[in-house]
């Protein structure tokens, strides 16, 4: 092969490939790669999308063969293909279905191996060792039900990913159905990326398919993915979420825009502990023990009903008693939403092993362009500090700086500015620090809402918010998720968590719902000019700059 | 010293006859027209002499071939009375036909030595045939607008099926060099990485240190001219093995010592003043000062440079030639080169004799070595010698200079330059030298301005090219085959992320600049070479870079003064005699016991504060 320069991939020999949006081959390319190579950013100009083993061990198990995926690569590529490449992707890809997981009596898997000499290396994997339970013959061996979640995550660790046939129990039945006019009246269907969603996690059933994460960004509609997954199903569902906000807004779509009706939900919460065909919860309630050595007394609900789906909102927030859970729970059919797989504590192997794979994913700024999130314009503005607060910055210990910048009241000055500039916009403005927040609402006169704010008293702000009657909100980090404020389009950021890339990307998020009349959403973050708030800030837009957002950057004059 | 005075000047052709013995005479006699040749020497004289006059002589010049009549013409139209054989060999490819029966006693002279004697022509015949011998074809040096990517050559090969020797093509593989910009960015980088105190040289022989030629080579922007040749083998199958060594990084050091641009600050290199001014200069008025002062040295030989001629510092120095004057004659012949067209070595070697100028490294090779031999050579000819050491000042610094263009074979397979034979088998051709291997280069447009043939510079545009991207997420990608020059340059300021990629980091740029490159620099490469403006965050992330590399100053050493009390140090500082030559200082946390005050006092004025501290009633013990 020769160099094509009309092809749109460069094929590199970490096994990352380069996509080059502007080609006119672009499209094509994309759609062969996507099965068996995972979007990791998306730029401008250049996309990068990475094979790994997962990748390839997916692309099998959706019944992709090796000879099919060197055939796009070279067929797509630039230049040759490195050599390593193709011989990468036929190791990786045979190791597939090597192992399989099938249902045998009662409460028992059989774990298969293709041949002896595997079957003799895996059954003295000391992690695998541990979840085989008898040998029924040379290459088949017992497992207890309850170990298919760590079997499969040893496997894979062993580099021998099983090929789960398994199956799922079946749920208890619930009649429900997707509303083609909501209840308030608008008409509602599932956008095309939404419906393809769904298909790539349900897998029509099949039990290749009925687990999986889905990262579309906020905005996006991720709840209509899991309203569609529930109708697909057709099974109780158990949802959890990050807040009791999200269980509120949950309760509101299903409510608006399937044929369940109240008496079909329940939450299971602080309040109420309650349990109906769908129930929602929160991470808090169920990760809630009185004492480290206890046992986690919620995690009944698990067992409570007949669960045929649990959904798992903001997955990337999942703490680790979830975790430890779920990996119980592998014969329930599972799913991950999220907008980013970023996990700042380096978990996102854990979520798909025990979650499931990336089922579907697309570029943010796809939807941007397609109209069905915001378009977004990001602006760092530069803020000086006064010299004693310079001075201050300069002489405090090296882990105090950050904060001390961060809490640079030259921002207020900005802020005042920015909300006359954005005069007639609904602004919310989020930060870090609560000194910070409680001097802003009371400059701005604008309503707060921290942790400290009752459940009570947060409906009603964000209800106000919603109907126009509260132009401005100052938010702490419970802004950072799951809030549903579809009308705000500005949102200022003044402080924030070091270089979190994810909490940057759930701020935007809060203002990329698509605006009735169409306006773009303007989302400023203050940054204190000379200090190491900079190098965070740098961090922070990394996420958004790699999913296409341009970032512009301007100062304030200095006095 | 030659062990006799060649004959120069012969005032009348009547004086050179009557030097001639009868036999000469007579020889030269019969080759007139006429029946009858006179038996006395007088009469022979005069009839010679009567038929190289008038009508006669013009019929006698007639009858020479076109070299014949080139020699001649050569001789009439030069300052030089004597036929320069050298020169007219190398002008004409060949000797023009003397005749037979020996070299000095020739028995059978052709019409040509009616007009030479003992090499000399007569000024009154020089005179005559001035009248209608026409001035001679100039002397053309060949170029070309492109060079092959090998250099074939032919040579004979032993075929045993024959048993005999038989032509055969030779492709030698060739590298190239465009060294203009290069150049430019490099002088400054280095004179950067020398104001970094990072460029020690050894007090005996002023050349660099190992760490030093390494740390050179680290930020040379394509590297050494070698650091990237990678074929192993030549097309005969012979390994390369000649230890090549550094090239540019040791060029650099001796022109900026050369330049008088450095100077020895205890171990290491600093920066003369006029290497500080140089930093801000443009950076051709700065080679150009290297390239003039180089001209001038004395401070290195560069035959010294050439290693298979030992003996150099022995009792060999005495047949040396005086340095400072063999490069003028290299310099002449440089600006008689066509610029932007491409010179093959070999024919600059022909041309440099050709023209007449007079490169002379060697009068003899008494006390030399050559390769290890001190007996094999006789005659210190310009292949052995002279063009080593042209090899040596054209690669190693008319190119590190910018002033050419180079394209060059490895040393190994450099024979083909020296062997004037072409016949020589690839044992009997040892390299003698790093530069051997130099087979072409090319005058640029930097060369024509540093050596005066234009007087004024615009440094060429870089061309807009298309093959990368600049991503806002700080990373670089490679759509296109990148060269290795521009892949080099994306290493040494990028971190590497993957074959095509590369990433803007903060702490690799200020290593980078820590070692004396510049932000904008990059800046103008990345721009160059996208074909669009950067994006913002890329142009923000090099702005701030730019602004903490500038925000602080080295301001050179000084002296911290501790004073009794801040009463005393505030009466220093501010007395008018003292105020000068010091200035408060901060006081370091570390020192802050009994809260003394400090004095910073720079040492360039170190003297003039203790003569004047003396002066208000204190002295420093």
């Amino acid at each position: 092969m020769t160099y094509s320069p009309e092809n749109a991939l460069i094929i590199q020999s970490d096994r990352s490939v380069l996509l080059e949006v502007h080609s006119p081959r672009a499209d094509a390319a994309r759609a062969a790669i996507s099965p068996f190579a995972e979007l990791v950013k998306s730029p401008e100009h250049i996309h990068t999308y990475q094979i790994s083993p997962l990748s390839i061990w997916n692309a099998r198990a959706a019944g992709m063969s090796i000879a099919e995926m060197i055939e796009v690569l070279q067929e797509h590529s630039k230049y040759p293909m490195p050599e390593t490449i193709s011989q990468e992707i036929e190791n990786l890809g045979n190791r597939y279905g090597l192992t399989t997981i099938e249902r045998g009596n009662d409460e028992i898997l059989l774990l298969t191996m293709a041949d002896l000499p595997l079957a003799e290396l895996l059954s003295r994997d000391r992690e695998v060792q541990k979840f085989l339970a008898d040998r029924q013959s040379g290459l088949v061996f017992t497992v207890k039900a309850a170990n298919r979640g760590v079997l499969k995550q040893a496997l894979l660790a062993a580099g021998y990913p099983a090929e789960d046939l398994a199956g799922y129990v079946d749920g208890e039945q619930l009649a429900v159905a997707l509303r083609s006019v909501s209840l308030a009246g608008q008409p509602f269907n599932l956008r095309h990326y939404q419906t393809a969603a769904v298909s790539a996690f349900y897998q029509a059933g099949m039990a290749r398919g009925g687990s999986g994460t889905i990262v579309l960004p906020c905005g996006a509609g991720k709840t209509m993915v899991g309203l569609a997954a529930i109708a697909a199903i057709q099974e109780n569902t158990l949802i959890l979420t990050s807040s009791l906000t999200s269980v509120r807004q949950w309760q509101r779509e299903i409510l608006d825009k399937t044929t369940l009706d109240a008496e079909s939900i329940a939450e299971y919460s602080g309040e109420t502990k309650a349990t109906a065909p769908i129930t929602l919860a929160t991470y808090q309630i169920l990760s809630y023990r009185s004492h480290k050595t206890d046992d986690f007394p919620h995690f009944k609900l698990f067992d409570a009903r007949a669960w045929g789906l649990i959904i798992y909102d903001e997955v990337h927030l999942l703490p680790a008693p979830i975790f430890r859970i779920t990996a119980q729970l592998q014969a329930r059919r599972r799913l991950g939403l999220t907008a980013t797989l970023i996990r700042e504590d380096g978990k996102e192997g854990d979520v798909f092993a025990l979650i499931g794979p990336k089922r579907y994913d697309v570029p943010w700024r796809e939807l941007e362009v397609e109209g069905f999130i915001a378009p977004a314009e990001c602006t760092e503005i530069r803020v000086p500090q006064a010299t004693d607060y310079q001075m201050q910055y300069a002489l405090a210990a090296r882990r105090h700086q950050f904060r001390i910048a961060a809490e640079n009241p030259g921002k207020y000055a900005v802020v005042l500015s920015l909300l006359k500039k954005e005069a007639g916009h609904r602004v919310l403005i989020i930060g870090e620090y609560l000194d910070q927040l409680k001097h802003l609402a009371e400059i701005t006169g604008l309503p707060m809402v921290t942790g400290k704010t009752s459940q009570s008293e947060r409906d009603r702000l964000y209800s106000g918010f919603r109907d126009g009657s509260i132009v401005g909100l100052v938010l702490s980090r419970v802004g950072n998720f799951a809030l549903d404020l579809p009308d705000a389009d500005v949102l200022i950021q003044v402080s924030g968590k070091y270089g979190s890339r994810q909490e940057e990307a759930q701020r935007l998020g809060r203002v990329l719902r698509p605006k009735s009349d169409g306006r773009s959403a303007q989302f400023y973050t203050l940054v204190s000019l000379r200090t190491c708030e900079e190098d965070f800030a740098r961090h922070r837009q990394l996420f958004l700059s790699e999913q296409g957002y341009r970032y512009h950057i301007e100062s304030v004059n200095e006095e | 010293m030659p062990s006799y005075q060649p004959l120069e000047r012969i005032a009348t052709l009547h004086t050179a006859l009557c030097a001639q013995t009868v036999d000469e005479l007579k020889r030269l006699a019969a080759l007139l027209p006429g029946a009858k040749v006179p038996t006395i020497k007088s009469s022979i004289v005069e009839y010679i002499h009567l038929h190289l006059q008038g009508s006669a002589l013009k019929d006698l010049w007639e009858k020479c071939d076109q070299i014949q009549k080139a020699a001649i013409a050569e001789t009439v139209h030069s300052a030089s009375d004597r036929y320069q054989k050298n020169i007219f060999v190398n002008k004409y490819g060949t000797s023009p036909n003397w005749g037979s029966g020996g070299y000095w006693s020739r028995s059978n002279p052709t019409v040509l030595a009616l007009f030479f004697y003992s090499d000399v022509m007569p000024e009154d015949l020089k005179q005559r045939l001035k009248a209608f011998v026409p001035a001679p074809i100039p002397t053309v040096l060949e170029s070309s607008e492109d060079i092959p990517t090998t250099l074939t050559e032919i040579e004979t090969v032993y075929d045993r099926e024959t048993q005999s020797k038989a032509p055969h093509n030779v492709e030698y593989p060739l590298q190239m060099r465009e060294t203009e910009q290069v150049a430019r960015r490099e002088v400054i980088t280095i004179l950067r990485l020398v104001d970094l105190g990072k460029v020690a040289i050894s007090d005996k022989t002023s050349y660099p240190t190992g760490a030093t030629l390494n740390n050179i080579n680290q930020v040379l922007e394509e590297g050494d001219y070698y650091s990237e040749w990678k074929i192993e083998k030549s097309p005969q199958g012979y390994r390369y093995d000649y230890p090549i060594g550094h090239i540019k990084p040791f060029a650099w050091v001796m022109l900026l010592q050369a330049g008088k641009l450095v100077e020895m600050s205890g171990k290491n290199l600093a920066l003369t003043k006029n290497g500080q001014k140089a930093l801000n200069e443009p950076a051709e008025k700065t080679l150009q000062t290297l390239w003039k002062n180089w001209q001038k040295n004395t401070l290195l030989d560069e035959l010294r440079r050439v290693d298979g001629i030992k003996g150099q510092t022995g009792k060999g120095k005495r047949s040396l030639t005086a340095v400072a004057g063999r490069r003028s004659p290299i310099v002449a012949a440089l600006n008689d080169c066509p610029v932007g067209q491409w010179v093959k070595y070999t024919e600059f070697c022909r041309y440099i004799q050709a023209a007449g100028y007079e490169l002379v490294v060697a009068r003899s090779l008494d006390n030399l070595t050559i390769n290890g031999s001190s007996n094999e050579y006789y005659e210190a000819v310009f292949s052995l010698v002279e063009a080593r050491y042209l090899s040596c000042f054209l690669f190693e610094y008319a190119a590190t200079l910018g002033l050419i263009d180079i394209s060059f074979l490895h040393p190994d397979d450099g024979h083909t330059n020296f062997d004037e034979e072409g016949n020589r088998s690839y044992y009997d051709n040892e390299p003698m030298s790093r530069y051997d291997g130099l087979a072409y280069f090319r005058l640029t447009p930097l060369g024509a301005y540093i050596l005066g043939k234009t007087d004024r510079y615009t440094p060429a545009v870089l061309p807009q090219k298309q093959i990368l991207r600049i991503l806002p997420n700080l990373e670089v990608v490679a759509i296109e085959e990148l060269s290795r020059a521009d892949r080099l340059n994306l290493d040494s300021y990028l971190q590497t992320v993957s074959d095509s990629v590369w990433k803007l980091d903060a702490a690799k740029m200020l290593n980078v600049i820590s070692q004396g490159r510049n932000v904008n620099d990059l800046k103008d490469f990345l721009v160059a070479n996208s074909g669009a403006a950067l994006p913002q965050t890329v142009t923000q992330f090099l702005a701030d870079l730019q602004t903490r590399t500038t925000s602080l100053q080295d301001m050179g050493n000084a002296r911290l003064i501790r004073c009794a009390d801040a009463n005393l140090a505030i009466l220093i500082a501010n007395d008018s005699r003292t105020k000068a030559f010091c200035f408060l200082a901060d006081q370091p946390s570390a020192m802050m016991a009994k809260t003394p005050c400090y004095l910073v006092v720079p040492i360039a004025t170190e003297t003039k504060f203790h003569n004047a501290l003396k002066k208000i009633g204190y002295s420093l013990p």
